[in-house]
């Protein structure tokens, strides 16, 4: 492992891949200050950007993006009291309050020390628990990819309204991967003669549309409905890290963080749940805990550190098994098999300096994400204030033209705006686009593995349940099936 | 009820697409690798299991019908009209660009889009009167060819990637 890291070292400390983790952090910072414009959105459009890149600087500048954006949310959630992530909704309970008090700077100060300790936190775990993880799923077979493939669409349609819609959004991305070649013989599949399908559908358009077109379509909605909204002048007193405000709630700090990356290894727990539970958690162990909601600074410590300690926790099983926990981190999937890195057991033993590399660009990416906070905080401020519709606007051109940019071929534009619409009506009735991105992910590897395992146990459907971990997944599978139904009906019965 | 009305056509929608797809599956070849799964097997086995899902999301729809009461439903039918129309224009846009994308060149086509998505957006809009143009027109045509200029340098020379011609 040494060895590697030594290699690993080389490729990521060169100027022009520290320069992208850079860029990265700082466009990630100013999408998710921007309300609305989640992590995922944020990959998935500037995705485009890497593909001359490589792979380490490539995904290292995507790991900026993601730690920018989720840490970005708490700019707009401490000044306006609206969360620039659905992660930082915990963030609004004290952070607002704070500014309202006139201690803009102060709630900033906090957040940013807190986001990036969050950050070290779950890099450190990341580097230590993705490696022996990763060996042991060395062991999977074509049966075990199978079920897991099963387990890991089971598992993200939980992020839809219910377990039917996540299931049918699921299935409709597994069905397109279907287009293209089948994996086992070649045969063409639904390309009615189209030659840009043969291959299959192409993933960035299916992530533009799927992320970003659908969402410009929705904001477009809510901005006739509800109009520009006017921020005002928003006044910062200086957001300088205050670190031995939050280094003196060290228990709290250790126990949010540590809640991110546990919440955030569990595949579909997603961050909103992290955050309230560590605030939930933070108030149990507070001295002060009547103070909670009225700005209190371990409220904001709380919120923040699990925010971004959830990022490294996410991207255990993503790395590791090729399964990614939420929206974001199934897009920064789908950008790594652009860039020609198939997440799993066998990159940590193929490609190690690549994979360890990664782990040292989130280190990186987390040290920008304190600078630039500290340093730019009123530039992102001001991005706040930035008319909407021309926002819209220039969101679609680089939607059109990072697509475009793919291989030149228009038909991926089109591609693009039918995702786009698809994303729009599964967002609005609930099913969500993140299992239609999984679904397209793990169609392949579901299908050729499943083929593979009968033809290896002679068309016997036994090998699924006689091989140990094979059941043990299809056993998760179904628990967290269960899990979901027990849950809705409760509900119900609650209603 | 009205609330219900769009989710009850987009599963109708799902499904029909479905069993076009059943007859699409129909003729697809192969099955000579031995196997006893043939290369229509795993499509067909999804496009049944989202028909049914399908069927069962309705139901369930159909059953919070029958609960709801029909007089707490009271969005006026334009309301919900005026952002539908707002997403078919800008998804027209986003065609008309496509297509004029290579033929009329990148900075024509992508300043008339951008002048063509703020306008939209501005003149749909029940907040803004024509009056307070956030972006009066020369200002926002010159925003718009300066912005595709800076942009399509910056993807063809600081990231090597290529656009269609000027």
């Amino acid at each position: 492992m040494f060895t590697e890291y030594m290699d690993a070292l080389g490729l990521v400390f060169e100027f022009k891949t520290i320069f992208a983790i850079a860029c990265g952090t700082a466009l990630g910072l100013l999408m998710g200050a921007l309300p609305g414009l989640t992590a995922a959105m944020a990959i998935a459009l500037l995705l485009p950007l890497t593909f001359g890149m490589p792979p380490v600087m490539g995904i290292g500048m995507l790991l900026g993006i993601l730690c920018g954006a989720i840490s970005g949310g708490s700019i707009p959630a401490a000044l306006l009291n609206i969360p620039g992530t659905p992660s930082s909704v915990a963030t609004t309970l004290d952070a607002f309050p704070m500014t309202r008090n006139g201690e803009a700077g102060r709630a900033l100060g906090i957040a940013i020390v807190s986001s990036f300790i969050g950050g070290i936190f779950s890099a450190f775990v990341l580097s230590l628990l993705a490696p022996p993880i990763a060996g042991f799923a060395l062991q999977f077979g074509p049966a075990e990819y199978f079920t897991l493939s099963i387990f890991g669409l089971v598992i993200i349609t939980s992020i839809a309204k219910t377990l039917v819609k996540g299931l049918i959004a699921g299935l409709i991305g597994l069905w397109l991967a279907m287009v293209g070649a089948d994996p086992i013989e070649g045969v063409q599949r639904f390309t009615f003669g189209q030659t840009s399908l043969m291959a299959g559908i192409n993933l960035l358009p299916a992530l533009i549309g799927l992320f970003a077109v659908s969402q410009v379509i929705e904001d477009a909605v809510e901005y006739l409905k509800k109009g520009e909204t006017r921020t005002g002048q928003l006044l910062t007193d200086k957001a300088r890290p205050r670190w031995l405000e939050v280094l003196k709630s060290w228990r709290i700090l250790l126990a949010s963080s540590s809640i991110g990356v546990v919440v955030g290894a569990i595949p579909g727990a997603g961050g909103s749940i992290a955050s309230f539970l560590a605030y939930d958690q933070a108030k149990k162990m507070s001295k002060t805990p009547e103070k909670f909601g009225t700005g209190h600074p371990e409220g904001i410590i709380a919120s923040e550190s699990t925010n971004n300690a959830l990022t490294g926790g996410s991207l255990i099983p993503m790395l590791t098994l090729g399964i990614p926990g939420e929206a974001a981190t199934a897009v920064l999937l789908g950008g790594l098999m652009i860039q020609g890195i198939q997440p799993g057991p066998t990159l940590f033993a193929e490609q190690g300096a690549i994979i360890y590399g990664l782990f040292i660009a989130f280190f990186i990416a987390n040290v920008f994400m304190l600078l630039f906070q500290w340093l730019g905080i009123g530039l992102f401020v001001k991005v706040l204030s930035m008319p909407r519709k021309l926002l819209m606007a220039l969101i679609l051109v680089f939607c059109v033209l990072g697509v475009y940019a793919v291989d030149n071929d228009i038909f991926n534009i089109y591609l693009m705006i039918g995702f786009g619409v698809l994303g729009y009506f599964l967002n609005r009735y609930g099913f969500g686009t993140a299992p239609v991105i999984l679904g397209l992910i793990l169609g392949p590897i579901a299908e050729a593995n499943l083929r593979r395992a009968l033809l290896l146990s002679e068309g016997s459907w036994m090998t699924f349940l006689e091989r140990p971990i094979s059941l043990v997944f299809l056993l998760l599978a179904s628990i967290c099936v269960v899990y979901s139904l027990n849950h809705k009906y409760k509900n119900r019965v609650r209603l | 009820m009205q609330r219900y009305v769009g989710e009850v056509i987009w599963c109708l929608v799902i499904i029909a697409l479905a069993i076009a797809a059943l007859y699409q599956i129909a003729e697809i070849g192969g099955g000579y690798s031995g196997s006893i799964l043939t290369p229509a097997s795993f499509p067909e086995l999804i496009t049944w299991a989202i028909i049914v899902l399908t069927l069962l999301n309705l139901a369930s729809i159909f059953r919070k019908v029958l609960r709801s009461d029909s007089s707490t439903d009271s969005e006026p039918l334009s309301s919900s009209v005026l952002p539908f129309v707002t997403g078919l224009i800008l998804l027209v846009e986003l065609v008309i660009y496509a297509l004029l994308l290579e033929p009329a060149g990148y900075i024509l086509s992508t300043s008339l889009f951008i002048v063509a998505v703020i306008a939209t957006l501005t003149f749909l809009s029940t907040q803004v009167s024509l009056s307070e143009l956030a972006y009066p027109a020369i200002k926002l045509v010159v925003f718009a060819v300066l912005f595709s200029v800076a942009v399509f340098y910056l993807f063809s020379l600081g990231f090597e990637l290529v656009l269609p011609t000027l």
